[in-house]
């Protein structure tokens, strides 16, 4: 983590990183906006440069997990049919998590579950719902060929990369990894790489 | 006999590359140079690492 320095301004948490003071403003608000949009919590700390890169590199993962998986790889659901903890991982990525924990929700205290037969068939599980049957879960399978299986793996990716996004928005940037002999010296050493990076 | 991967599969293995590269990249620096050079270098080191093991298996393959 980047050394944190107190700071009695109003503008909120300094930390030092590359050797210059970062303003994080009010680091949990931005934690809880790089959670629910990949680089939104980096966009209102004006680092506008992550940013970019964030949310292009994650939501492209995650949009590209959800199309070759047919729409169907994200969803809440601990039952006989299936016990999903792929979804902790992906829930990384807060804006789909909250629908398909919704929809979760519903399903096992036995509501109906929210737009159905909106982008899917009537007959067939609403965006973001669990299967109703193992034979559904069975046919997404079979009709995405090995699609269904690439598209968790790319959204819980996309997840667990958010979670490090998140991270950083919240603490700033991870210290590089130290060579040996300096990891020894504790976090004088660390402070030196840095700047010897520069 | 050849360890072979059909190009399809190969093109899947690209947005991960990226991501993966780009984010753990952009976590360790503030500067932009500086993470850039950490993106290309993290790219580099994740596909060396996927050779190595490519060629592994290709030894395998050639001692079955």
């Amino acid at each position: 983590m980047a050394k944190r320095t107190t700071s009695n301004e109003p503008t909120g948490d300094i930390v030092i990183a590359d050797g210059e003071p970062l303003n994080l403003y009010n680091r949990y608000v931005a934690a809880v906006l790089a959670w629910l949009i990949p680089g939104a919590g980096h966009y209102y700390q004006r680092r506008t440069f992550k940013a970019t890169i964030f949310f292009t590199s994650i939501t492209a993962c995650f949009v590209i997990g959800l199309i070759v998986s047919g729409g169907r790889c994200v969803y809440a659901s601990w039952n006989g049919i299936e016990r999903r903890w792929q979804f902790v991982l992906q829930a990384g990525v807060g804006t789909p998590a909250i629908p398909a924990a919704i929809q979760g929700w519903r399903k096992s205290s036995n509501k109906p579950t929210l737009f159905r037969g909106l982008y899917f068939p009537k007959h067939e599980p609403a965006p973001f719902a669990s299967p109703d049957r193992v034979q559904q879960l069975d046919d997404w399978h079979k009709k995405t060929a090995s699609g269904f299986e690439l598209g968790t793996l790319y959204t819980m990716i996309a997840g667990l990369l958010n979670i490090l996004a998140v991270y950083d928005a919240f603490a700033g940037p991870l210290p590089p990894p130290a060579p040996k002999k300096r990891a020894k010296d504790g976090d004088e050493g660390i402070d030196q790489l840095s700047t010897s990076k520069e | 006999m050849v360890v072979s991967m059909s190009w399809a599969y190969l093109l899947m293995y690209l947005p991960l590359l990226l991501a993966s590269s780009a984010v753990i990249g952009a976590t360790r620096f503030e500067k932009n140079e500086l993470i850039v050079r950490e993106i290309i270098s993290n790219a580099v080191r994740i596909t060396s690492f996927m050779l190595v093991i490519y060629c592994v298996l290709q030894v395998v393959s050639w001692m079955v």
